[in-house]
């Protein structure tokens, strides 16, 4: 350990390792040499994200219809993103007329008694479930709802304290320890 | 969130979950995981706990490491359970003492 006041690379801010940090919780950590410290974070992070989609299934994370709570999710990451261009994208449809004219915007998840289809024109339109037939995706409501979208909300906030550790570490922890070190056990 | 809005739909929405096989992390999960909700705040405790220990602790070797989780995880519970009861307190007890 260097002796206080003396010039650490790790000491200063370090823009890149708060980057890598942004685009993957841990990562940061892990670019300095934190490895072990990189790969908790990412576990406990991404593990109560993964954890609240799957208790809230993907309609959790919504950028469009949730778009507050969105927020904080969004602060995992690109994956918080991918995931809700996912959802838009793929498992959102609109309402059409038997005229093909869309009746409804924006787009909306299927009810449980609908499905959708892909038009030519590349526009997704619901239509009613076959007999038999399992919506392309169910709504979350009451508490798995709510459940799914505060975890992704807290991993969001989490990882905003693993992309200062990362921007800041060494210094943050190292002047702990110091204060550590100076109070008599 | 939505439960505002879930409280408008029709229950057929709700029981849809529990007709079709359930496909992890694209739908919820079965209502019946939900009926203990509370209990998911210990996952919620824990999770929380490892990511803050995580980059905050400054020794990382596992003893240690697992047991400034486990305390910290206790912690967030009893905090929580502390609040609850507050509120609780609050609402039904000092409230109408106010009122009356």
């Amino acid at each position: 350990m260097s002796t206080r006041g003396t010039a650490d690379p790790g000491e200063h801010f370090q823009p890149l390792a708060a980057i890598l940090a942004i685009i993957l919780p841990g990562l940061g950590q892990i670019a300095l040499g934190y490895t072990a410290r990189g790969l908790i974070a990412m576990l406990g992070i991404l593990g109560l994200f993964s954890l609240g989609l799957l208790a809230g299934g993907l309609n959790c994370i919504d950028s469009r219809e949730n778009r507050v709570w969105f927020i904080g999710q969004a602060l995992v990451g690109p994956v918080a993103f991918g995931l809700d261009a996912l959802h838009q994208s793929r498992f959102k449809a609109f309402e059409a007329s038997p005229a093909g004219n869309i009746l409804n915007r924006p787009a909306r998840v299927p009810g449980p008694s609908e499905s959708f289809t892909l038009r030519p024109d590349g526009v997704r339109v619901l239509t009613p479930l076959p007999s038999g037939g399992q919506p392309p995706i169910v709504k979350s409501i009451g508490r798995a709802n709510e459940i799914g979208t505060l975890f992704g909300a807290i991993a969001g906030m989490l990882n905003v304290i693993a992309v200062i550790d990362a921007a800041w570490s060494v210094s943050r922890r190292r002047r702990d320890a110091h204060k550590a070190q100076e109070v008599p056990a | 969130m939505n439960t505002i809005f879930a409280l408008r739909l029709p229950l057929a929405t709700s029981l849809a979950a529990a007709d079709v096989p359930w496909r992890p992390f694209l739908d919820p999960m079965p209502l019946a995981w939900f009926d203990a909700w509370y209990l998911w705040m210990i996952p919620l405790a824990a999770f929380v706990a490892l990511s803050y220990k995580a980059v905050r602790a400054y020794d990382i070797k596992p003893a240690p490491f697992l047991r400034g989780v486990a305390i910290m995880t206790v912690q967030i519970i009893l905090g929580m359970v502390a609040l609850a009861a507050a509120s609780y307190l609050l609402v039904e007890v000092f409230v109408p003492l106010v009122r009356s």
